[in-house]
C-alpha cells in the first residue's frame, strides 16, 4: 500500500463529486418516474355525442389526470376517430396546450370532423373507436412523456339533441 | 485513541482502511458516471456524459486506485470488483423507484438492468485495468511520498529510538539499511 497524499486528496474529491452527482441522479430519477407513471389520459364515458343525422360532426370528453407533483404541459394531442377500426375523422383544430398542475386533473372536448365520405353514413351503426397520441413535457424534466392510447365507445346513435 | 505508528499492525490497519475506503468512494463515483453516461437515462437526470468523458474518468478512478495498491494480486479483484460494483450501483438506480414504491417490478426491468449491467461492467474494465496498471507503474512517481512510511522513518530517525537500539547493538543495522 502507498498512501499519497495528492493520490489520497484526488479519491477525496472523485469521491465527493460522485456521492453528490450520485444523491442527485437518484433522486431525480425517482421523481422522473413518478412523473411519467403517473399522468393518464381517461376517455370520459357516454361523452361521445354526435351533431348531426348525417354524422358529420361530433364531439367527446377527455380528461388528463395528473397524479404526480409536477406540472404537466400536455404539448401534443391528436385523436382520430373510427368506425369499426377504419379511420373516419379527427379533430383539425391546432392543439392549443393544456397545463395540468400536480396532483389535479384536467377535461377537455374534442370536435371530430368525419371525413371519410365512403362510411360517413355508418357512423350511427358501426362500433366507434378512437385511437391517438399524447406529448406530456415537465419542466424538470428534459425527456418528454410521449405515448399512444386507444379506446372505444360502441355504438352511439345520433340522439336528436 | 492514541496510534502507535511505529507498529507495524497498526500501520497495515490504517493502510487497509484507507484503501478499502478509496475503493468504496471510487467505485460509487464509477457507477455514478456510468449512470451519467447511460443514454437511456438521457434526458431524466439533467446532465449528460458523453463516453469519451465517462472513459477518461474510469482511466482517473483505475490510476487512482493502481497509485494506492502496489500489489498486484489485490490489485487485479479490486479493479473486477469496482466495475462489478460501479455496474451494481447502475442496477440499483434503475430499481430505486421499485424500492420507493413508484415503479413495478417486471421482467422486462430485471433483463433490461442486467444486460446493461453485463454491458457497463464490459465496457469498463478496460479503461480501469488500463488506468490501474499505469497507476502501479508510475504511482510512485507521484510527489508526495508515503504517509505511512514517512512516519515510521520519522520515527525511526528519532534519537531516542536511535540511541536504545544502538545500545541494544542494532545501531550498526540500522545505519546500513
Amino acid at each position: 500500500m502507498r498512501i499519497n497524499p495528492v493520490i489520497l486528496a484526488a479519491t477525496m474529491l472523485v469521491g465527493i463529486f460522485g456521492i453528490v452527482f450520485g444523491v442527485r441522479a437518484f433522486t431525480t430519477y425517482d421523481d422522473a418516474s413518478e412523473a411519467f407513471t403517473r399522468v393518464e389520459l381517461q376517455y370520459i364515458p357516454d361523452s361521445f355525442k354526435w351533431q348531426d343525422p348525417e354524422y358529420d360532426q361530433a364531439v367527446a370528453s377527455f380528461r388528463v389526470v395528473n397524479g404526480s407533483s409536477f406540472r404537466a404541459d400536455v404539448e401534443g394531442f391528436s385523436v382520430s376517430l373510427r368506425f369499426d377500426g377504419e379511420f373516419a375523422g379527427t379533430d383539425y383544430d391546432i392543439w392549443p396546450g393544456l397545463i395540468v398542475p400536480g396532483n389535479e386533473s384536467r377535461e377537455f372536448q374534442m370536435q371530430f370532423s368525419v371525413t371519410t365520405n365512403s362510411i360517413q353514413d355508418q357512423g350511427g351503426t358501426a362500433d366507434l373507436s378512437f385511437t391517438g397520441q399524447m406529448l406530456v413535457r415537465f419542466e424538470e424534466f428534459e425527456q418528454p412523456l410521449s405515448f399512444r392510447f386507444r379506446g372505444g365507445m360502441g355504438k352511439v346513435p345520433y340522439d336528436g339533441s | 485513541m492514541d496510534l502507535d505508528m511505529t507498529d507495524a499492525r497498526t500501520r497495515t490497519r490504517i493502510g487497509i482502511g484507507v484503501v478499502a475506503l478509496q475503493w468504496l468512494l471510487l467505485t460509487f463515483a464509477l457507477g455514478v458516471m456510468i449512470i451519467y453516461t447511460d443514454q437511456s437515462l438521457n434526458g431524466l437526470i439533467g446532465l449528460h456524459l458523453d463516453s469519451g468523458y465517462a472513459f477518461v474518468g474510469a482511466t482517473i478512478i483505475g490510476f487512482l486506485m493502481g497509485a494506492t495498491v502496489e500489489r498486484t494480486k489485490a490489485l487485479v479483484p479490486m479493479v473486477a470488483l469496482c466495475c462489478l460494483g460501479g455496474s451494481a450501483v447502475y442496477v440499483a438506480l434503475l430499481f430505486f423507484p421499485v424500492w420507493t414504491g413508484k415503479l413495478v417490478q417486471t421482467v422486462g426491468l430485471e433483463n433490461f438492468a442486467s444486460t446493461r449491467a453485463l454491458l457497463y461492467f464490459g465496457l469498463s474494465i478496460v479503461p480501469v485495468s488500463l488506468g490501474a496498471m499505469t497507476g502501479r507503474l508510475v504511482g510512485s512517481l507521484v510527489p508526495g511520498g508515503d504517509l505511512l512510511r514517512r512516519r515510521r522513518d520519522d520515527a525511526r530517525d528519532n534519537w531516542w529510538l536511535a540511541r536504545s537500539e544502538a545500545k541494544d547493538g542494532k545501531r550498526e543495522t540500522i545505519e546500513t539499511r
